[in-house]
């Protein structure tokens, strides 16, 4: 009964490791889920404007779409990214701080060129807002994707400061976790933008 | 810890609702049906009343559209009186019966729930569910297909804050009042060059958003002479309460003059 | 930590939030030209939020995290709750769930103070026909003012208040899931506040609180503050429904099954912050083309562009039918949570009312286009859209046979909270029963767009949300402020309100089904008796608020003391002393039994809680 109520204490007060692991694990993914049905909404608005639009108020005279190399270039990119800062992630979980800083950093580096080239591939379009729905859509949803990428780098920036001063080791990761709901995420819509290109 | 206690019983069963120390009084359930039933009686007979004491409750009902929009407004207004009732008078009578005028210690009987009203309640709200929805797509198939007879077809364009009337069968006459043949079916073809708009004749019944770049459509049968509104219903900017148009609804002669006239004034405009 | 009691408090915040709005407004407005006069008032007033928190303290957190700075100690975690403890912790980054809950029960009551004064001013201009009491471009702002104030409010109204204050202590947790995000949320709110007041300095905005494109667009600089205040209210409701919900889910005591937790946790904090957190983003994202439209020339809602009036429809009623139900769940959960305790019963039908609940919240995101049935939008699925919203009536219906079932054999104790609680049940019918002609395609094609429809949504938001929130505030005051509320006076404010609202309403179903549109400012002579009737019933509702509003004053300054269970309720807020210690509870309860065991053959004599021993 002691130990019963003890337990119970500590889960109530949000103070057992566990416990406070769920927490942030459910609030963060909660708020991801919110972002979910924002970018949902863009890309609906991208779609339902790609069906209203059948000929050339798509895609009016000079309006050339990127090429479909350039959207998988960016969500290669930021899958290799999520795919070290998942190796990143499990290495810390086993305590080797090696990995988790080589991880992170190889990721974040990943981010930094996506971040440049979508920056670049914005001022180098041809076209601009009010070109047409085609355009539109594209520049709202690559406009989105920079702000993800922006985020992601300070959240990355924060695990890989917190990592070199030691923040991090088995079962006091769950930072590192979070951080990376929110990378994956990201690189889930790089790849839906990816196919978007294919419609 | 079970809500559905072995005390639980439903208050259509009387007899299980006397927890221990609680006297069995058999006749509620009686009683109040009873009451239901009054009130139901008493409510429909007011609703099919009601455009006696409130005149011009609904506007005049000058098309068929308006017809069976009326008969279902008065149709779900008595199907609605026995259900409100129901909440109603049981509510109202237990508030009677039981209400205390202080709290004193003591709780009513343990009854926390009755699967076998509970489903009867979900099933019978279902079924007047279905019923309502197999009711309002007939309607609804009924007024989407166009009425029989030649059809009229009006462009109907809205703008800040105004609306202009277009016969296209009739050399494109243009008009920023609505005239139209008594008992000919009609297509208006509605798009707006600005803002949305709602293009809303209450006499007939029929309303269709004016959104720009799009063309929507709605066919009416006006079935009787007279003037009406056609108002704007979907808030347009400053003027919006002032965008309204006279319409007439003209007996055939009246409208082959009217238009007659019209095309004359409008070739020579035009020419 | 803070040192000076003026520091990471609202006078801070106010100063570095206009100094950062006005660096960002006249930065943009320097690199964009006269253009960007747009980008620079929508730039401006988001620099304003950030800067306000700023000046708040809610960056210090991320700060420490982001250089890798000690983690705060349980002193200064305390300290951030505590603040001094005075009432100059309300204007502070204060993380006590009980402060935040007092905080937003302030903001909504004073929301509900504005955008009700918005309607009497509305009413003032609709007494006669052709009386002109302001310019129709003022007009127009007011009744956009008086919709979004009022929709905003309704939000928070219950899930603000008392979710914060109440919940962690229903389901026995020392605090919410996440402190600092509950300060951050409320202040994140009160930010959205000042922007939507500046919209009327700025030309104001036409079209509503349904802001509708392509009108918005060509609208004045106001609707750059219309469209900030949603993306800030947004994020706002965001992380507080993240939080709360977390809070439902990993807080509750031990033994708080989730066939224990209390209905009220159920609605409010499950089901209707998980449904406002979900749909919220649409209304976001509906409003951030619209700025890009705006601010960038895009045209996504411009059809000359190629865009469509009907994609911001689409996408605002994606948010916008959910959302009725975001104000009007936690209202229902009210009403659940208080008929049990005011008829001494157990609540009728729990499982059946939360299943009830959660199919409402299912079913709510698949009627959105039931708005649009006039707009041309794709007529063939104008069926499908009927039968979605005609099915929504089944597991609605179901809280009235709860409502009944517990009603039925109780001992009813008709206090001022019950009161309300009844009232729902007159209100509620009538604008459920209403909906019906609105759901029905042909009824709705005469109905819609007119007066009918405000009468409608009245009825099922005040009439039936409002007055669950009475029922709320009648029945939390004495444990949220130590003080009873005067009880005459209260009864006055029900009796008042109820006959002067139907009265209202009723007049306005009746002028809406002659076919009067709304959103007008002007009518003619056929409306003028129900607009007459409609007005002289809002100005005694105004009335009616000024007696509440002087109940509040009056009682929270020097109100009788309240005992710590007036009601005699068992849920666990009402087992802890008021006023509610720091953590609420000494010893973290052990839950034993339902919340609702009213004449239970053998009731526990101190409710449902249990202490664990030491
Ligand atoms: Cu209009």
């Amino acid at each position: 009964m002691d130990a019963a109520a003890t337990a119970g204490r500590l889960a109530a007060a949000g103070e057992g490791v566990e416990a406070q692991h769920r927490k942030l694990r459910i609030g963060t993914l909660l708020l991801i889920a919110s972002d979910v049905v924002f970018v949902a909404c863009l890309f609906f608005t991208y779609l339902y404007l790609r069906a209203l639009n059948v000929e050339g108020r798509w895609l009016p005279a000079g309006v050339q779409p990127p090429s479909i190399a350039s959207g998988l270039l960016l969500a290669g990119l930021l899958v290799a990214s999520a795919a070290s800062y998942r190796w990143a992630d499990l290495g810390i979980r086993q305590g080797d701080q090696r990995r988790l800083q080589t991880g992170l950093g190889v990721a974040l580096g990943l981010v930094v060129v996506e971040l440049l080239y979508a920056l670049w591939q914005l001022t180098h379009l041809g076209f601009g807002p009010g070109s047409g729905t085609f355009a539109d859509s594209f520049i709202v949803l690559t406009g989105y994707h920079v702000v993800h990428l922006l985020l992601v780098i300070l959240l990355g920036g924060m695990v890989l400061n917190r990592a070199r001063h030691g923040r991090y080791g088995p079962g006091r990761a769950i930072g590192v976790e979070l951080v990376g709901y929110v990378w994956y995420w990201v690189a889930l819509m790089a790849v839906a933008m990816a196919l978007l290109a294919l419609v | 810890m079970a809500d559905l206690g072995p005390g639980a019983a439903a208050p259509g069963n009387p007899r299980g609702g006397a927890g221990r120390g609680v006297r069995p009084e058999p006749r509620h359930i009686r009683r109040v049906l009873v009451i239901w039933a009054i009130a139901t009686v008493l409510g429909i007979a007011l609703v099919l009343n009601l455009h006696r004491l409130l005149p011009g409750l609904l506007p005049p009902m000058a098309s068929s559209e308006a017809q069976g929009v009326d008969f279902t407004l008065g149709f779900f207004t008595v199907l609605a009186v026995p259900v409100a009732m129901l909440v109603w008078v049981f509510a109202a009578y237990s508030i009677a019966t039981w209400r205390v005028r202080r709290f004193e210690g003591l709780d009513g009987p343990p009854i926390s729930g009755s699967p076998v009203l509970q489903t009867t309640w979900i099933l019978s709200s279902a079924l007047l569910c279905l019923f309502l929805v197999v009711y309002g797509l007939a309607l609804l198939t009924n007024v989407s297909a166009a009425p029989p007879g030649r059809l009229l077809t009006v462009d109907v364009t809205g703008q800040q804050w105004q609306w202009n009337f277009k016969y296209p069968s009739r050399g494109g006459v243009t008009t920023t009042t609505l005239a139209l043949p008594v008992n000919r079916p009609i297509l208006f073809r509605v798009t707006s060059l600005d803002v949305d708009h709602s293009f809303w004749i209450p006499a007939l019944a029929i309303k269709i958003d004016a959104i720009p770049g799009e063309v929507t459509t709605v066919y009416a049968m006006p079935t009787r002479e007279g003037t009406y509104t056609a108002r704007c219903a979907e808030l347009c900017g400053l003027y919006h309460s002032y965008m309204q148009s006279r319409v007439r609804v003209l007996s055939a002669g009246g409208f082959s003059s009217w238009i007659g006239a019209q095309e004359r004034v409008w070739g020579r405009g035009g020419g | 930590m803070a040192s000076r009691w003026w520091s990471q408090s609202v006078l801070t915040g106010v100063p570095m939030g206009v100094v950062t709005a006005l660096v960002a407004a006249l930065l943009t407005r320097a690199i964009g030209g006269p253009s960007a006069s747009d980008a620079a008032i929508c730039i401006g007033f988001v620099g304003w939020a950030f800067g306000f928190l700023g000046g708040m303290g809610a960056f210090r957190y991320p700060r420490t995290l982001l250089l890798a700075r000690p983690d705060p100690t349980a002193e200064e975690e305390h300290q951030l709750a505590v603040q001094g403890g005075g009432p100059w912790r309300y204007f502070r980054f204060t993380t006590d769930h009980k402060v935040v809950g007092i905080q937003y029960l302030v903001l909504g009551l004073v929301l509900f103070a504005v955008g009700g004064l918005a309607a009497m001013l509305i009413r003032l201009e609709l007494l006669r026909p052709g009386a002109a009491a302001f310019p129709p471009a003022t007009y127009n702002t007011i009744v956009g003012l008086h919709g979004i104030i009022m929709i905003a409010g309704t939000i928070i109204m219950i899930t603000g208040p008392f979710g914060n204050f109440v919940v962690p202590i229903m389901i026995g947790a020392r605090d919410m899931a996440f402190p600092r995000l509950n300060a951050l949320s409320f202040w994140l709110l009160f930010t959205a506040v000042p922007v939507l007041l500046c919209a009327p300095f700025l030309g104001g905005f036409p079209t509503g609180w349904t802001s509708y494109a392509p009108l918005a667009d060509q609208a004045p600089p106001g609707m750059d503050a219309f469209l900030v205040t949603i993306l800030l209210f947004g994020g706002s409701v965001a992380v507080a429904g993240a939080n709360i919900v977390t809070t439902a889910i990993t807080m509750r005591a031990p033994g708080m099954t989730w066939t224990r937790l209390p209905i009220f946790v159920w609605g409010a904090a499950m089901t209707a912050s998980t449904l406002g957190l979900m749909v919220f983003p649409a209304f976001m994202a509906a409003m951030v083309l619209l700025g890009l439209d705006r601010t960038l020339g895009t045209s996504f809602y411009v059809a000359s562009g190629g865009g469509s009036a009907w994609l911001y429809d689409n996408l605002f009623w994606l948010m916008g039918h959910p959302e009725v139900y975001v104000i009007a769940i936690p209202a229902f959960a009210v009403i659940m949570e208080l008929l049990p305790v005011f008829s001494r019963k157990p609540l009728f039908g729990y499982r059946t009312a939360v299943a009830s609940t959660t199919a409402i919240v299912g079913l709510s995101v698949l009627v959105w286009a039931h708005h649009m049935f006039v707009t041309g939008w794709a007529p063939q699925l104008n069926g499908p859209f009927m039968l979605t919203t005609e099915m929504i009536s089944i597991p609605t219906g179901v809280v009235f046979l709860v409502a009944v079932g517990t009603l039925w054999r109780g001992r009813i104790w008709l206090t001022v909270p019950m009161l309300f609680v009844l009232s729902f049940l007159w209100n509620f019918v009538i604008g459920g029963m209403t909906g019906l002609y609105l759901a029905d395609v042909p009824t709705d094609y005469q109905l819609h767009g007119s007066l009918f429809v405000t009468a409608h949504f009245h009825y099922t938001l005040m009439g039936g949300a409002l007055m669950g929130f009475f029922a709320a505030f009648y029945y939390w005051f004495p444990k949220m402020t130590g003080r009873m509320l005067n009880e005459t006076l209260g009864r006055i404010h029900f009796w008042v309100t109820q006959v002067a609202f139907n009265v209202t309403f009723l007049a306005m179903f009746y002028v809406g089904l002659q076919g009067m549109p709304r959103r007008v400012a002007d009518y003619s002579a056929q409306f003028a008796a129900g607009n007459f009737v409609a007005s002289i019933g809002a100005f005694v509702l105004g009335a009616a608020m000024l007696v509440f509003a002087y109940n509040i004053v009056s009682s929270w300054l020097r109100g009788q003391r309240a005992p710590s269970n007036p009601w005699h309720a068992k849920t666990l807020e009402w087992q802890v002393p008021t006023p509610v210690p720091l953590e609420n509870f000494e010893e973290t309860p052990v839950i034993t039994s339902w919340p609702y065991d009213y004449g239970a053959p053998e009731p526990t004599p101190e409710g449902a809680a249990e202490r664990a021993p030491a």
